[in-house]
């Protein structure tokens, strides 16, 4: 008789196991220009309150490695400032981090072993390429994206655990941390639909592109964009094309549809140039650089219903994210 | 597509409930300890009381091993075994004194029937006072019907015991007027229910 399949569970759930998936009732997102919080409701599948405040140049600087915090007590303030729009009643935390403070990584393994130590071994081992620091140092997450006769295929979310420390620290919390950590590109997936599809998302000075092919995210690819408003979309079509090209050379696939979700305005964390980075005025530009239609990835009506008229056209600048949290949950 | 992943620390159950669970677990196991050590006195003063006790009849019994060792020595000596064989002697004599031949024979004859008679009757005494004595008697009988109701009251009378039939089958005698004889031996038990 095999014990494994009733042990390694048994295991997983008193020994804490990997962290799955858990719906927030708060979220905030942090970001170099802003700082973004809503309050969710999950079972009616809409946001309740929405908050946002903008940071001051060189409060938040993310890097994977290394200290992203420069500025506390202006970080400390806008998150203030956007509990009092939400709240900060009691319930289960999440928090969006910028996509350059984590390392995220598609891996394929030939087969994986049924013990999830043995698998959290084996994913850490694989991801020392992609980490500037020992592996031991990071926090990994994954997820199994396939798993057929040609192997495994596994989404590997990685951050040091001084840096994650660091956030939360940053929300002053008392008694624990958040119960949901991503960085905020990985809760835009949800929102995509099933098909072959490129992601573009542009925020506070990096980009992150993904690519889905069978229903299966195939890439991911996080790159700072530094430069002048009118360079920047420059760096993005840039981006964009390389991303394609290699799509069509190594995966075989051609994307049906680019989708851009842009959002923060403020001072590139790089270079300390204005930037102003907005899905309507960037999707044209976009459009022209890469010779394809660009649709711009706009959050469905009903997220936003419960909202206040006001905090309305703040959904539709920065909360996709937190649309793309319930979306999955639904 | 929906993600799974999550880079929260999520605290396992253990550490959850740890707390929660610390002080009742506590005072559980202070109950614990306090009653397995009232127990362990328990159990304890019981163990000395039996021991003591234990000493006691040891003590009790080495006493009464010496003291046997002790009479034996003194059967042992030859004065003493001179004694013992005098003793058997004389047990002897007044075990054969107690016994009469007029008994057995009154004991044998209320055991006839009219028609059968005593013809002769022998006593072998015991070596041993343990022993019994066996009688031998010849007895003669007008016919087997009437041997066999001798037979069946020898059997039942408390004064004899281990009955058996020394000749093998019945006899008639030639001469007139005679009947059955039969020859039989038994064990004489009489005198000791006096």
């Amino acid at each position: 008789m095999n014990w494994n399949s009733f042990i390694n569970p048994m295991r997983m759930v008193f020994s804490g196991g990997p962290t799955r998936f858990v719906m927030p009732t708060l979220a905030f997102e942090i970001q170099p220009h802003f700082v973004a919080g809503a309050r969710l409701d999950s079972s009616r599948h809409v946001v309740r309150r929405l908050g946002m405040r903008e940071l001051e140049a060189n409060t938040v600087a993310p890097l994977p490695n290394g200290p992203n915090i420069a500025n506390l007590e202006n970080l400390r303030l806008a998150l203030r400032g956007v509990s009092e729009v939400i709240g900060n009643g009691g319930g289960r935390l999440g928090l969006l981090l910028p996509d350059g403070s984590v390392r995220t990584a598609i891996l394929s393994f030939e087969t994986l072993p049924d013990d999830p130590r043995q698998v959290d071994t084996l994913v850490r081992w694989r991801m020392k390429e992609y980490l500037a620091y020992p592996s031991d140092e990071a926090k990994v997450s994954y997820q199994i994206l396939w798993r057929d006769a040609g192997g495994v295929g596994v989404m590997v979310l990685a951050a040091k655990q001084s840096l994650l420390a660091e956030y939360t620290d940053a929300l002053g919390l008392k008694n624990g941390g958040p119960e949901l950590i991503l960085p905020a590109t990985a809760a835009l997936l949800p929102l995509l639909p099933d098909a072959d599809q490129l992601l573009v998302h542009v925020c506070s000075g990096w980009v992150t592109t993904t690519v889905t092919a069978a229903r299966r995210l195939a890439l991911w690819r996080t790159k700072a964009v530094d430069g002048l408003p009118d360079d920047l979309a420059n760096q993005v079509g840039a981006e964009v094309t390389r991303v394609l090209a290699s799509c069509r050379d190594h995966l075989h696939v051609e994307p049906e549809k680019v989708w851009l979700c842009a959002r923060g305005t403020g001072v590139s964390p790089v270079s300390g140039h204005g930037q102003d980075a907005h899905t309507p005025e960037l999707a044209p530009i976009l459009a022209g650089l890469i010779s394809k239609e660009v649709t711009p990835l706009a959050s469905e009506p009903k997220w936003a219903e419960a909202l206040p008229a006001a905090e309305q056209t703040v959904f539709q600048s920065v909360g996709a994210p937190f649309a793309g949290l319930l979306a999955n949950a639904r | 597509m929906k993600i799974s992943v999550n880079l929260a620390t999520m605290s396992s159950p253990r550490d959850r409930y740890a707390l929660a669970w610390a002080l009742p677990l506590t005072l559980a196991g202070a109950i614990g300890l306090v009653m397995l050590s009232y127990a362990a006195v328990r159990n304890y003063r019981e163990y000395e009381k039996m021991r003591k006790q234990i000493s006691a009849l040891s003590l009790q019994k080495e006493h009464l091993f010496n003291k046997e060792n002790v009479l034996k020595k003194e059967l042992e000596r030859p004065q003493e075994k001179t004694v013992y064989r005098k003793v058997q002697y004389v047990n002897g004599l007044i075990e054969k004194k107690r016994f009469s031949l007029t008994q057995v024979t009154e004991s044998v004859n209320k055991l006839l029937p009219p028609t059968v008679r005593l013809s002769s009757m022998a006593l072998t005494h015991a070596k041993e006072a343990t022993e019994s004595t066996q009688v031998r008697f010849i007895v003669v009988g007008k016919s087997e019907e009437a041997l066999e109701a001798f037979l069946s009251n020898l059997e039942e009378s408390p004064d004899f015991q281990e009955f058996t039939v020394s000749t093998q089958g019945f006899r008639h005698s030639d001469a007139p007027g005679a009947g059955v004889t039969i020859s039989c031996m038994a064990s004489y038990v009489g005198h000791r229910a006096e």
